[in-house]
Formats: structure tokens, C-alpha cells, sequence
């Protein structure tokens, strides 16, 4: 067999058990002890469950379902894609925990300390440097923060990406999958440690602030934001944007988002539905009374990513796979602007494999709207660099 | 109205600023709870804002935290395997000393017991002496030894001997002993108990085997022994001494002084003062030789053997020896014995007769001195040989004491001991003087036989060279013979066919030329030399035969096959011929396979027929068969003119023939039978005459019998073709104006089993068949027909009708290039006149494949 490092496999068959055999025949290679998998929320998830267990007997299998997948062909909707990754080149260990609302710091730092000590049982890598952590959580929990807060107190410097389970705009479906079960309001914790250089990032593509709006009444627990600058919230936004209320859809919502300013940085809050009935608006993420909600411009969607990349590319060499998790907001966007193609080409140049989340993770950071991965780089790190 | 509308406005405004101030108040009062609230980090959006502001720090500030946390876990599951590991080491210690059979104590460097096992502590609770940890050894002991309870101790020396330790109760202990790094010792005692008592125990079963054994040594002893006492008293005694002395054991056994039992046995008891020997003879005729052997503590060993046996031999040995002596003074013969040392050692009366008394000398060395003519030189190295092992005759001459000379035969046989060692020689001289003179007689008479048997055997040679020239001439003659029919072979072979060319070629012309000539005069002529020229041809080609025969050329080629195909076919062909010699021919058929060459046996079978016929008039033929166990005999018989019994030999040889009858082939030119029996010699199949003169002949060859089952395959469809099968049935028109020659082939045809219609013209055909329409398989034209006619042109009317052209055979004398040139373009096969039976049925055979 020939020597491999990662393997990206698609099935778009919407049979389950059909669906696995195809994954299973494109992942077959001895060296493949670990999968990743990003389905949609369309599959009989029992069903599926099942049939990928069974197909993959002695390798761990991980994943969620999704508001989209990503595969190097570009944007898939109904499908499975799946990432296989070979023993050689990596060490992998994942955790679920299956109520986030009771993770507390013990949790985390056995959590991590765990996952260390299963990655260090391989001898690939010194976990030191050579590792990062990637997060699957269910989408629709509420407690993304806290969570990713108490977790980021134990990563210890690892660095950390992830994504939140999405179910195709259903809002009432995410699954995250581990071992052999679908959960929900679980979370996954994985460790990578590998042998091949990479790097964690993220980007939006926020270009300047417009307007400034003040949340003056909120429901922290909802995400619901009922006031904005003492109006309602919805009214307030649709005159923002000149529009009328019952027009606001997440087309509308991708393309005008809102977003907070701290530590001198923009970060994007994520409306997920208007809700006419009281017109308050629902958030992807948290919010709280007296914060700032500033009315932000896009720039081009592609061109920071682009940018990003090149750069990655520039010191780390050709990407063997970009791993991502890329915000289902960007891709109604990219829909609505007939970019597809572009997104193809550009997905195809760097070959990113991943999903489009309901909220997307940096460093223990919970974000909307934005683009996050992990670039893994195809050539291994000479011995001088491992000696540094 | 303005200030109505400014007031308007102005309410208006207020209302708006009022409205404005509630929604800042509302916005300010959010603000301000969001900067008061702002540490409350459990809210979700400060969550948020936290890890954000925070990420960074926590990050490394838990980083250092996170490390340390791991390594202390980590450095306690070590510890808590390496507490493990120890726990284990001292539970597998604490079983290896329990289950140790030796008591174990480890001590510390002052002596005070650290550790023991249960073994140890049990031994000193059972002596009283609970213990326990921290109490000296050296106090418990020397307690124990207070007590009394060690009773003794074998201290140990530096190497190999461990001490021993001696209970009161009877145990024994060994210690071995170790020390240990910190200055301690380890101890371990093992109960030797038992093995001590077993020791014990064997030593004194091994004293007592042993006496018992010195006993019944000396019971077993030939002599007999006694051992007295430096007292003078009887100590011991077997029972060899009690026989002999005729004392009671019971008396013996009371251990008696010698002085109160020397006079109840007349046996010699009295000690001697020296070591030595001397005999005494009992009154029952008992010899014995008594010894004394004084021991140092002042002991005496007394024995008794009994020599009787080896005195009477002595004697007996004297008497035969006197007896030797009676008998080698009165052979009449010198009789000596000599030794290695050359020292007579026996001489008899004779020897010391004609010698002399030498019988202390050197072996006749002194004689040398005593009679001048004797020489020992002479006769040194057959001495020399007989020391050497080796049995010597010699003859030699000497001078007797009367002067006169003799002749003396010498034996000396050594005398060889059983290791091979020479021990001396025996000589045996006889006086020979009288044997040697007949001998010298003898001689002469010898001498002269001998001179007068060379003479004759010089003659006898010189008769035997003459006879083996007159064969190498012999041998000449006949390899000059050989090569002379050598080379008539060769030429014969050479030129037969350089023969046969020219005359083929004056068979063609003669016969274009009786064509011609045909009706006039000179045809009988022209027919005359056809005839000479067929006899010549014939003659050219039996000598061909006859030098490939002689050259070696032909060999056989034998398979087994059915003699009935074989005569079938002869008996066939010759039944045709009876009528021109005026004989009948009977055949007998056989079922027999044999093994042989079909072709050549039977070339040979022709010849017997053909003589048969040729020599017998108006007789009876006969071809049969008679079987003998491995061979058949082929024979035929005739009633003809036979052959005399003197001319048996001759007719096998070439160009002999007998007088035969006027009707005798005209070709007959006397080789057939010297082919016959070249080609026997061939087949190697014997040949066999029997013949009356005046009554007939009969000539047989012997064929070995074939086997059944090798009946090869190929041979059956050959000889099924030859037997007609393919010819069988078969409808054969023929057309030739002879109506002889249709009544031939009728004959012919029929016996193949062909279904025949013949006609002397086509028109007479025409009238019998339908030409075109009727079946038919082959057709036979002669060339010349009458009234202008050709077989040619009948052949290509009937054809030319037929829808498939039948196979057409044209048989004629015509040999012209014209006519070979004609029919070249047509199907039609051209046969020469005169036709042969075997040659047609060969050529219908092609034309039907």
C-alpha cells in the first residue's frame, strides 16, 4: 500500500448503511486508525450510527452533523464527508463529554491530561508543539462560552480550533458522534498530535464598523436580545438595514452582521432568527445587557481567507489538508453572491475538508461567522526543526 | 400660528427629547450595568469577553500548573508501582525463606537478630527460649550452651567445612553462613540428623561385611592357615588347617595353647625360628609343605600346602625320562637337543657315538677342536636360522673318525615356547651317505632321458612351423577368394544397372517395331527377339538380386503377420499358370501368424512353386503348411522328376540346374534356388529339401511363429487391401478386342471380387449397359481396338455422357512419346503390356483412393 497521510473521503449516497460501505472502500488502508466524519442532519442518524460502526470495526470514529460539508469539490449539502487519518503520521485521541453544563476546570484538566497521555502512548511526537485540539459541540446547547471557557483553562498553550454542530438551518437537530452513538448537548474534545507541521487559524472578513447599537434588554440564558438603544430589537435592526421586519431571514442576517468590539478586535454575533411575536432576535452566541452591537461592513469574503492561506502556505509549504470549519452564515453568503465556483477552486487549491458549523472556536474563543482550521502542511518537518 | 406650531414643535421636541432622554437613560443604565456587572464572569457573554481577554494569560499561567500537575501524577503512579514492586519482593522473600527446609536467621553486625523465619523462632520456643526480634545470638547461645543443650560443636575452618553442631537430644545441626553487605550475618541451620545416624549405620555394617569377608577369604584358602598368638595360643584357624590336622573346630575354637594340642595330631605344629620352608610327609601318603611367617607383634602365621599331587608328578617325570633316553639311544639316528645358549641339553647314545662325549659343550664346538675336518662355520647359519624360529634340512659332508667321508642329513627344528620365544633347537642327523651314491646313479640315467626328450621336441617343433605356413597360405587363398567374389558382387551391382538402361531401351524399340512389322513376315522374327530380350532383362535382374543379397544390401524386416494372406494370394496367382505346365495345384489354408518378412519369404515360396512346376509333368502340386511347436514349415510337394540325392547340394549353388523337362521355363537360368538360399540365410529361416529321383521333391522353409496380439495394425489394412476389400464389389467395364484378354480379366477380376462386364468394342458395351447412366467404379480400355477404334476415344465417349468421369485405366503396348503426350491432359492412368496381376490391382487401387 502506498504510504498515506490523510485520506478525504465523500459519499453522497443518502442510504446509510450505503453511505458507510462507500466511506469504508475510500478509507480502506491499513495505516487509516482514525476517522473524522461531518454528515448531514438529513441521515437516519441510528441508522448511520449502526452502519459506520460496523464498517469501521478497529478504528475510532468521531464527528457531527452539519449545516453543510466541505470537501475540496467544493460545498456539498446532504452528504457524508469523512477524513481518515494514518497511524504513522498521527496520534489521536478524542473524548465526549456528555453534559457540557456540568464541565467544570477538574473536568477539563483531566480531560486534557487524559488525552495527553493516550497521544504520548503512540511515542510519535513530543506533545509540546506538536499538537492541537479540535472541538466538536453541539450547536444548539447555548453553552459554547462557559464551556470553551473552563476547557481553555487546561489546554495549557495547546493550540485549539472547533466547530459547533449544525443541522441545515433546522435549528432543532445537532448531533455530535462518538465511538459508536449520536449525543446531543455533548461535547468531543480531540487531540492531534502529529508529525507533520501545521497551523491553527482564523479569519472574518469584517471590513469597517457602521453603526454602534446598545443592547438594552436581554435574556442571557435564550441568547435573546429583546432591546436595542431601548427599542426593540428587531424593529431597531430592520430600520438599520431599511428593510422590513418580516424580511429578515438568515440571507439577511449573513449579510449585515453584528458584532462586538473587544480588545480592540471586531468579533462577529451571529443572529440566528428575528422572532416576530415580541421582535427580539435570537443569537448564535452569547450576549448580555449594556454591550455594544456594532452594524459592521463585509469585505470579500475570499480575499482575507486567501490572504491567510497564501501566508500559511509561504512558511509551512503545500497544505497535505486543510481541516475547517467554516460558518454556515459565509456559506449562504457565498450562495447568495453565486460564488460557488470561487469557493470550489479555492477549496480544491488548498484541500480543505470540513463542515459548516453553527458557531466556530478559537482558543477557547466561541465565534460567529468566521472561517477556522487547521492548515496541516504535506512536507514533514526536517530534523533540524524538531530539534528546535 | 407660528407659536402655536413652535410650540407645537417645541412639545413636539420635548416629547421627542423625553423620548430620546428615556431610550439614552435606558442605554446609559445598560451601560452602567454592564461596567458594574462586568466581573460577574459566570454570565455567558462575560464568559466570552473573558476568554477573550484572558485566553493569553490563562493560558500561560496554567501551562506551568498544568506540566506540574501531570508530572506529580505521573511521578505517583511510579511511586505507586515501585511501592508495589517492593511489597511484592518482600512477600516473595518472606515465602522463599518460609519454604526453606533450613532454620534462617538474618543478623544485624552486632549479632541481634533482624529477621527469621518460622522455622528458627519454633526451634528455640520448643527449647524454652521464646525469640524475638532484636535479641543477640551469641546471648542465646551461649545460654543454650549453659543448659546443656549443645552438647558439642565441630567448629567450622575457613573453606569448606561448615560447623556442626551436636544437640544433648541427639540432633545435629550444620550452619552455613553468609555475610551481608552491612556487616551482618546470614545464617542457616539444617537438621543433618538423619543424615549422621545413616552415616553411623553404614560404617558399621561395612566393618562387620568386612570381617565376614576376611573369614570366608580365608576358609576358601587352599592351605592351610593358622595364626598363633605370640602366647603360643591358637587365635585363628580355616578350615583347610582343621582337615589337615585332623583337630575338632570345637577344640580349636576354645583357642588352645599349641603345646596342649601338638601331640593330638602328627602334624609338624612347632614354630621354627626363621622365615622358610620345609616338608613333611603324613602317614597317609599326604605331602606337605609347611611355612613360617613371623609377624612384627611377635604373631605366627603358620601354613600347610598340601604338594602331594606336584611330588608324584616329580617322580613320574623321572621315570619317563629314563624311558626317553631308552628309546632316542636305540633309533638309529643322532638325536640332540641344543639350547639358546648353544649348550647341548640332550645327546643320545648314537649321537655321543659319533661324536664323542660333547654333551656340556658348545653346540659341536668342541668337536671342531677335537676332529681338525670339522668346521662350525659351515654350519653356522642354519643354526642361525632354526634360533630364529625356523625349520632347517641340510645336507653336508664329513669326515667320520675313521677318516672316511660322509654324508650327513641335518634337521634342526626349533623348539618354540608359547609367547614365540626360541628356546633352543632340536637336531636330528642321519647318515645318507648309501641313499646319495643311488642318487648320483639316478641322476646320469635323468640326465640322458632328458637330452634325447629336447631332440625330440625340436622335431616336432620344426613339423609344427611347417603346418602353420602351409595355413597362412591357406587363409591367403581364401581371403584372395573372398575378394575375388567381393568384387564380382561389386561389378555386378555396377553394371546391372548400367545393363538394364540400353536394354529397356531395345524393349521399347522392338516393341514400336513389331507394331510395324505386325502381319508381315518378319514378326515371328521381331516377337523372337522380344522374347530373348524379356529373358535377358529377367536374367539381369536375378543377378542384381543375387549381388544385393551377397553385398549385404537386404535385410529383413520382420513383423508378425497371417501366413493365409500370404498363401491366399501365391496359391492365386499360381492356380492362373497350372493349365501352361499342365499340373494341378492344391492348397491347404492355415490360420497361423509368423513372424517374418512377408515380402522376401515370399520371393522364396515363388521359387518353390515355380520349380515345382517347372519340373513336374502332368503331375500334382502341392502348397500346405505343418506346424511345429515354435516354427511352421512351409512346404511344397511335387509328384516330378525329383532330384538325385548326390545333387542335393549342387542345386543351391548359382547357375547349376538340373536337366529339367522340355516345358522348363526358358528364363530359368539355375539362380533361383541360390537366391532361395541366400535369402534363408537373410531371414534366417532354415531350408529343408527331401527328394526321390523319379518320384518328386518336396522343398519347405522353417518360419518362426508369430504372436496374435502384435499383429500390427497397418499390416491388417495392407493386407486387407491386398485382399480385396477395397476391390470387392466394385464394377469394373472393360473393353479390349481380345476376347482372351476379357476372359482373363474376368478370371482375374472376379477372383478379387469385382462385379466384371467386359466387351470387345464400345458398341458391344452399349448393347450390355447404359453407358452413361449405369454404375459403375472403373474403367479398362485397351489402347487398340478394332476397326480404327482407340480406348483412347471409347474413354472419352462414355465420359463425356457421365455426369462424374470415371476413373479410366488404359492398358497398351504403345510406348510412343505421342501417345503419353495424348492422354498427358486426361485422367487417364497408362498401364504397359504385359500387365502384371499385382501391378493392375495396385494401379485400380490408386484410381479408386
Amino acid at each position: 500500500m502506498t504510504n498515506i497521510k490523510t485520506i478525504v473521503a465523500v459519499s453522497k449516497s443518502i442510504d446509510a448503511a450505503q453511505a458507510s460501505k462507500e466511506i469504508l472502500q475510500q478509507l480502506h488502508h491499513v495505516d487509516i486508525k482514525f476517522v473524522l466524519f461531518y454528515c448531514s442532519a438529513v441521515y437516519q442518524l441510528d441508522e448511520l450510527a449502526v452502519s459506520m460502526t460496523k464498517c469501521f470495526k478497529d478504528v475510532d470514529i468521531v464527528g457531527c452533523t452539519t449545516a453543510g460539508e466541505i470537501t475540496n469539490e467544493g460545498c456539498e449539502q446532504n452528504s457524508i464527508v469523512a477524513i481518515g487519518f494514518s497511524s504513522k503520521y498521527f496520534s489521536i485521541s478524542a473524548k465526549a463529554i456528555e453534559s457540557m453544563g456540568e464541565f467544570d476546570i477538574v473536568d477539563a484538566q483531566t480531560t486534557i491530561n487524559e488525552l495527553t497521555e493516550q497521544c504520548r502512548l503512540n511515542e510519535l511526537a513530543p506533545i509540546q508543539d506538536n499538537s492541537f485540539l479540535l472541538t466538536l459541540l453541539d450547536g444548539l446547547s447555548s453553552q459554547e462560552e462557559q464551556f470553551l471557557l473552563t476547557l481553555n483553562s487546561a489546554t495549557g498553550g495547546i493550540p485549539h480550533f472547533g466547530g459547533s454542530a449544525g443541522d441545515d438551518v433546522n435549528l432543532a437537530n445537532t448531533h455530535v458522534f462518538y465511538q459508536n452513538k449520536f449525543y446531543q448537548h455533548a461535547a468531543i474534545v480531540i487531540m492531534f498530535n502529529s508529525k507533520c507541521s501545521f497551523e491553527v487559524f482564523n479569519c472574518n472578513h469584517i471590513k469597517c464598523p457602521t453603526e454602534k447599537l446598545v443592547v438594552t434588554s436581554a435574556d442571557v440564558e435564550t441568547r435573546t436580545v429583546y432591546e436595542l438603544n431601548a427599542m426593540p430589537a428587531a424593529i431597531e435592526y430592520a430600520n438599520l438595514l431599511d428593510i422590513n421586519i418580516k424580511d429578515l431571514t438568515p440571507e439577511v442576517f449573513s449579510l449585515h452582521p453584528l458584532a462586538v468590539k473587544v480588545g480592540g478586535q471586531y468579533y462577529i454575533r451571529s443572529i440566528q432568527k428575528a422572532n416576530l411575536e415580541d421582535f427580539s432576535l435570537t443569537f448564535y452566541c452569547a450576549v448580555d445587557v449594556g454591550i455594544v452591537l456594532t452594524a459592521v461592513e463585509m469585505a470579500n469574503i475570499f480575499s482575507s481567507l486567501t490572504e491567510k492561506l497564501e501566508d500559511i502556505t509561504s512558511h509551512l509549504g503545500k497544505p497535505e489538508l486543510v481541516l475547517a470549519c467554516d460558518c454556515f452564515l459565509r456559506r449562504i453568503e457565498i450562495e447568495q453572491k453565486n460564488l460557488s465556483e470561487q469557493a470550489r477552486s479555492l477549496f480544491a487549491q488548498y484541500s480543505v475538508a470540513g463542515f459548516n458549523s453553527y458557531g466556530e472556536h478559537i482558543d477557547g474563543i466561541h465565534l460567529n461567522q468566521t472561517f477556522t482550521g487547521v492548515f496541516i502542511a504535506e512536507n514533514e518537518p526536517n530534523e533540524e526543526e524538531m530539534n528546535d | 400660528m407660528t407659536e402655536i406650531t413652535n410650540k407645537d414643535a417645541l412639545i413636539d421636541q420635548i416629547a421627542e427629547l423625553k423620548k430620546q432622554n428615556t431610550v439614552l437613560k435606558k442605554i446609559n443604565y445598560a451601560l452602567m450595568e454592564r461596567v458594574e456587572n462586568h466581573g460577574n464572569q459566570f454570565a455567558p457573554y462575560a464568559a466570552f469577553e473573558n476568554s477573550v481577554y484572558l485566553a493569553e494569560q490563562v493560558r500561560n499561567k496554567t501551562l506551568k500548573l498544568n506540566n506540574t500537575l501531570a508530572e506529580l501524577e505521573r511521578s505517583n503512579r511510579a511511586l505507586t508501582i515501585a511501592n508495589d514492586k517492593a511489597n511484592t519482593f518482600k512477600q516473595r522473600f518472606t515465602d522463599a525463606i518460609e519454604s526453606m527446609s533450613e532454620a534462617f536467621v538474618l543478623l544485624d553486625c552486632d549479632g541481634r537478630i533482624i529477621l527469621q523465619n518460622s522455622k528458627f523462632s519454633s526451634f528455640w520456643e520448643e527449647l524454652g527460649f521464646p525469640i524475638d526480634v532484636g535479641i543477640n545470638l551469641k546471648d542465646l547461645k551461649d545460654r543454650a550452651k549453659n543448659r546443656g543443650i549443645i552438647s558439642h560443636v565441630h567448629p567450622g575452618d575457613a573453606y569448606n567445612i561448615n560447623p556442626v553442631y551436636k544437640l544433648s537430644d541427639g540432633r545435629w545441626f550444620q550452619l552455613n553462613e553468609r555475610r551481608t553487605i552491612e556487616g551482618g550475618w546470614v545464617l542457616l541451620y539444617s537438621d543433618i540428623t538423619a543424615l549422621k545416624t545413616a552415616e553411623n549405620v553404614r560404617y558399621e555394617q561395612g566393618m562387620a561385611n568386612k570381617s565376614l569377608l576376611l573369614q570366608s577369604l580365608i576358609d576358601n584358602l587352599s592351605q592351610g592357615v593358622i595364626l598363633i598368638s605370640s602366647r603360643m595360643q591358637v587365635e585363628v584357624w580355616n578350615n583347610r588347617f582343621a582337615q589337615i590336622s585332623q583337630l575338632s573346630p570345637n577344640l580349636l575354637n576354645e583357642k588352645p595353647y599349641f603345646s596342649n594340642i601338638s601331640n593330638l595330631t602328627e602334624l609338624d605344629l612347632k614354630p621354627k625360628t626363621a622365615d622358610g620352608y620345609y616338608v613333611q610327609t603324613l602317614s597317609n601318603g599326604t605331602v606337605l609343605e609347611i611355612r613360617d611367617h613371623h609377624l612384627t607383634n611377635g604373631k605366627l602365621i603358620k601354613t600347610y600346602t598340601d604338594i602331594t599331587k606336584r611330588h608324584r608328578y616329580a617322580e613320574s617325570l623321572k621315570k619317563s625320562e629314563r624311558w626317553l633316553r631308552l628309546i632316542t639311544d636305540n633309533v638309529p639316528a643322532m638325536i640332540a637337543y641344543v639350547g639358546a645358549d648353544l649348550k647341548f641339553q640332550f645327546t643320545n647314545q648314537v649321537y655321543v657315538n659319533w661324536y664323542g662325549d660333547s654333551a656340556t659343550g658348545l653346540y659341536e664346538l668342541e668337536n671342531r677342536q677335537n676332529r681338525t675336518k670339522f668346521n662350525f662355520d659351515k654350519i653356522k647359519p642354519y643354526v642361525d636360522k632354526a634360533l630364529s624360529g625356523e625349520s632347517v634340512s641340510f645336507e653336508t659332508e664329513e669326515i667320520n673318525q675313521e677318516g672316511n667321508p660322509y654324508y650327513l642329513l641335518k634337521s634342526y627344528v626349533p623348539n618354540i615356547d608359547s609367547q614365540g620365544q626360541v628356546l633352543g633347537f632340536f637336531v636330528l642327523v642321519r647318515d645318507i651317505t648309501e641313499r646319495r651314491k643311488n642318487s648320483l646313479a639316478l641322476q646320469k640315467a635323468h640326465d640322458l632321458l632328458e637330452i634325447r626328450v629336447k631332440e625330440r621336441t625340436f622335431q616336432l617343433q620344426t613339423e609344427i612351423e611347417g603346418h602353420r605356413q602351409a595355413q597362412v597360405s591357406l587363409e591367403k587363398a581364401i581371403e584372395e577368394a573372398d575378394q575375388a567374389n567381393m568384387s564380382k558382387t561389386k561389378f555386378l551391382a555396377a553394371v546391372s544397372h548400367d545393363l538394364l538402361q540400353p536394354l529397356n531401351a531395345a524393349q521399347l524399340f522392338n516393341s514400336s517395331l513389331s507394331e510395324q512389322v505386325q502381319g508381315t513376315n518378319l514378326a515371328p522374327i521381331v516377337s523372337s527377339v522380344d522374347t530373348s530380350l524379356n529373358d535377358l532383362e529377367n536374367l539381369i535382374c536375378t543377378l542384381v538380386d543375387i549381388s544385393k543379397l551377397d553385398a549385404g544390401v537386404v535385410k529383413a524386416d520382420k513383423s508378425p503377420f497371417k501366413l493365409a494372406d500370404l498363401l491366399n494370394n501365391l496359391a492365386n496367382e499360381y492356380q492362373q499358370q497350372t493349365h501352361h505346365y499342365y499340373v494341378s495345384l492344391h492348397y491347404v489354408a492355415t490360420d497361423i501368424v509368423v513372424y517374418s518378412d512377408s515380402v522376401l519369404l515370399a520371393r522364396v515360396l515363388r521359387n518353390f512353386l515355380s520349380n515345382a512346376f517347372r519340373y513336374t509333368e502332368n503331375g500334382k502340386v502341392l502348397l500346405g503348411c505343418r506346424r511345429h511347436s515354435d516354427y511352421v514349415s512351409i512346404e511344397v510337394w511335387d509328384n516330378g522328376v525329383g532330384i538325385a540325392k548326390e545333387k542335393i547340394k549342387e542345386i543351391f549353388q548359382e547357375f547349376k540346374r538340373l536337366k529339367s523337362s522340355q516345358t522348363a521355363f526358358r528364363n530359368g537360368l539355375g539362380l533361383g534356388l541360390a537366391i532361395v538360399d541366400k535369402i534363408s540365410k537373410v531371414l534366417e529361416h532354415p531350408i529343408k529339401v527331401n527328394s526321390v529321383q523319379g518320384k518328386g521333391s518336396m522343398f519347405s522353409i522353417q518360419v518362426p511363429l508369430g504372436k496374435v496380439d502384435l499383429l500390427p495394425t497397418l499390416n491388417k489394412q495392407n493386407n486387407q487391401a491386398l485382399q480385396n476389400t477395397i476391390l470387392a464389389q466394385r464394377t469394373v467395364w472393360v473393353i479390349d478386342n481380345d476376347a482372351n484378354i476379357c476372359d482373363g480379366m474376368t478370371r482375374l477380376l472376379s477372383g478379387w471380387d469385382c462385379i466384371i462386364i467386359t466387351a470387345v468394342s464400345l458398341e458391344h458395351l452399349k448393347q450390355q449397359v447404359d453407358i452413361y447412366n449405369d454404375h459403375a467404379d472403373i474403367l479398362i480400355v485397351d489402347y487398340h481396338l478394332d476397326d480404327g477404334e482407340t480406348g483412347l476415344s471409347a474413354a472419352k465417349v462414355i465420359n463425356e455422357g457421365r455426369k462424374i468421369t470415371l476413373p479410366t485405366l488404359m492398358i497398351t503396348a504403345n510406348y510412343s512419346k505421342s501417345l503419353k503426350n495424348e492422354i498427358e491432359n486426361t485422367n487417364i492412368l497408362l498401364l504397359n503390356k504385359p500387365i502384371k496381376p499385382m501391378k493392375l490391382k495396385t494401379s485400380m487401387l490408386y484410381l479408386l483412393r
